[in-house]
């Protein structure tokens, strides 16, 4: 067809499904809703408050896990609905918001805006790769580890973005067509990168921090910044080696002449000039920030550490607020409010107490077989689910499972949190790989087989790290 | 516009013919068919001559015209331009593909077989009468109080005939928006 447009000659009626499907079920399940809520017939033992909450928890997943409309709006109904139904009083649903969790969020963001608005991103960016990048191998290897450390203080799909353009240009100059290995595996450096370093700190995903958020929420314990990177960063570094040494061999073929790539960074380091006092100034608030988060959050609090580190982002004049708010995630701001409030129902309500004596505890799960199910659950459901939604849907039942097995409920914040971080497979799993995908050098099915490989590595090595590692440092 | 809105006030006419130049492109011709959908509640139907592939009658169906009307005034069709006015039938809605026709009734009879109305060139109350009559006719003529393009007076709407109308014209207009797919569009919703 000249102007893009083709007929549809399917019947009518499957083209009304296809069109409408999203109204469709959007319709039935606020129908199912309506239905269940008004329902009188409670389970017994179960108060009315339980329920409701249990089912706006059921209608909450759907929405969530569909994508029907957006995550964020799927949260603001939650809480109308919570307040509405009077499962916690309004003041209270409201004042989620007001969780430190959240403001540590922005917070971060806020930093992130910093570092790569002042240039210091894409400076270190070129310089990595200009030093490493003459030979394939050590190209790809370069492009891993750049985004794996990147996503250790930006989010993972900021370095997913900041990278894509410059990983592009470097392809077209080594005129890399849409079958090539070197690309392929570029691209997926590029993803994998940015998933595994992502996990090791609260800054790489806002996931960790809403994790934290509803575990101080309901128990009123937390996990520091420098006990969050001591439990996780081993086992994750040993599977970044493990895919690295995976790259290396995959790219170890590819004979391409990757020394004309010196000339393209040394052009783009001339772009970018001279070291600029902005960057110099971003990277000493990102090390004091970093120093007061591993060594000083006890005293400080992660949260305020990051918004005084996000004022002096202005203060010192790096970065401007059109930046900022650009950078900001409002979407997931209001969707992580929504989502503590609604974790804080379930536990307040006593739905999850409720839960774990009529069914949880019934089925008498050992520690280890508790980890196993919980990290695969987590793990497979993120590849379908944002995973963000995830630590909802999952972690206050495993916190509440967890306590009832004598287990510490930070342990059930590891279990749900890192492995809902650790999507390879779809494109639409995690943004470094929808942004992988777009470059045109991988292919789904691949990714698809790769991602699982990944996934089932990352299963063994953190459930080995789990049975040793983590008992040895006092998780359980 | 203007010599639309004349038209529908001096003949209370409820559809309009159109016709392109052939220097007008397709984009512009959507262009032009989505304006006068927005402006009127009107059917249009696209005059044309018999295409020489189908993929030029998919072509006309996503201007977004209601229906087609075959205008060539020969006194019989090739095998080739009743396969493609077969296939106009396939995808326009019942009752709103035309052919003109001289006063040949074997060929009435034909094209009413093949769910095509036939238009005389010259209007004919006898010719006219006969088609209305024929048994294939109700089968196919669109719910309409008058036959567009058959019948000439469209004056004495009531109130529930314009409801039906503007039913009938949404209807269509709905049909069309599901079965128009934009590639671009198709590829986004793969989720890719």
């Amino acid at each position: 067809m000249k102007n893009r447009v083709y007929v549809d000659r399917r019947p009518l009626t499957t083209l009304f499904l296809i069109e409408y499907k999203n109204a469709i079920l959007l319709l039935f399940s606020f129908i199912f809703f309506l239905l269940f809520i008004s329902n009188e017939n409670i389970p017994q033992g179960m108060s009315i408050h339980a329920y409701h909450a249990l089912v706006i928890f059921v209608f909450a997943i759907f929405l969530w896990t569909t994508n029907l409309i957006p995550l964020a709006i799927t949260s603001l109904m939650v809480m109308g609905l919570l307040a509405t139904f009077k499962v916690l009083p309004d003041e209270k649903i409201f004042s989620f918001f007001g969780n430190k969790s959240l403001f540590f969020i922005i917070g971060a963001f806020i930093i992130s805006a910093g570092i790569s608005g002042s240039g210091l991103s894409k400076r270190i960016s070129y310089y990595i790769l200009s030093k490493f990048g003459d030979k394939p191998q050590k190209l790809v290897l370069a492009v891993f580890f750049l985004s794996a450390a990147l996503s250790h203080v930006m989010p993972e799909h900021a370095v997913a973005a900041m990278l894509f353009p410059i990983l592009m240009s470097m392809c077209n100059r080594l005129n890399l067509k849409s079958g090539s290995i070197l690309g392929k595996y570029i691209f997926y450096a590029l993803a994998w990168g940015s998933v595994l370093g992502g996990v090791v700190t609260f800054l790489g995903g806002a996931r960790n921090p809403l994790a934290i958020g509803i575990l101080e929420q309901t128990t009123g314990q937390s996990i520091g910044f420098l006990e969050w990177m001591i439990t996780v960063a081993p086992p994750i570094y040993l599977v970044i080696i493990l895919v690295a040494i995976y790259l290396s061999r995959q790219v170890r073929a590819s004979t391409k002449d990757t020394q004309i790539l010196k000339i393209m960074f040394s052009e783009g380091g001339e772009r970018i000039g001279k070291i600029h006092f902005k960057e110099i100034k971003a990277l000493l608030i990102l090390i004091g920030t970093i120093y007061m988060w591993v060594f000083e959050s006890s005293r400080f609090g992660i949260a305020n550490v990051a918004l005084i580190s996000a004022a002096l982002f202005f203060v010192l004049n790096v970065t401007n607020w059109e930046d900022a708010k650009n950078e900001i995630n409002w979407g997931a701001i209001l969707m992580y409010g929504g989502a503590i409030a609604l974790g804080t129902a379930l536990e307040q309500t006593g739905l999850l107490e409720y839960i774990n004596e009529n069914y949880i505890s019934n089925m008498n799960f050992s520690t280890l077989s508790f980890m196993l199910v919980v990290f695969t659950l987590s793990v497979f459901l993120t590849e379908g689910v944002s995973n963000a939604a995830v630590v909802v849907i999952l972690l206050p039942v495993v916190m509440k499972t967890a306590i009832s097995m004598h287990l510490p409920p930070t342990l059930a914040v590891y279990l749900v949190a890192v492995p809902s971080g650790l999507a390879f497979m779809f494109p639409m799993s995690s943004p470094p790989n929808a942004i992988a995908y777009s470059s045109g050098f991988i292919k789904t099915g691949e990714t698809a087989k790769k991602g699982f490989i990944l996934c089932i590595l990352c299963l063994v090595v953190v459930m080995a790290f789990a049975l040793t590692y983590w008992r040895a440092i006092n998780i359980y | 516009m203007d010599c639309i809105n004349d038209e529908i006030a001096n003949r209370q006419a409820r559809y309009i013919v159109i016709s392109f130049q052939y220097d007008i492109n397709a984009a512009d011709r959507k262009e032009i068919v989505d304006r006068i959908k927005k402006c009127f509640d009107i059917f249009v139907v696209l005059k044309t001559d018999i295409p020489d592939s189908k993929q030029d009658v998919e072509e006309y169906f996503s201007y977004g015209v209601h229906g087609l009307f075959f205008n060539i005034g020969t006194e019989t069709y090739l095998k080739e331009q009743v396969k493609i006015m077969t296939f106009a039938t396939e995808l326009f809605p019942r009752g709103w593909v035309f052919a003109s026709i001289k006063n040949n009734k074997s060929i009435i009879n034909k094209l009413l077989s093949l769910k095509i109305i036939p238009v005389p060139s010259q209007y004919e109350p006898k010719l006219t009468k006969f088609i209305k009559s024929h048994k294939c006719f109700n089968k196919i003529a669109p719910n309409l109080k008058s036959v567009p393009l058959l019948d000439q007076d469209h004056s004495n709407y009531s109130f529930t005939d314009k409801i039906r109308m503007k039913m009938i014209l949404e209807s269509i207009n709905f049909r069309q928006k599901l079965m128009l797919k934009n590639v671009d569009e198709s590829f986004e919703s793969s989720g890719l």
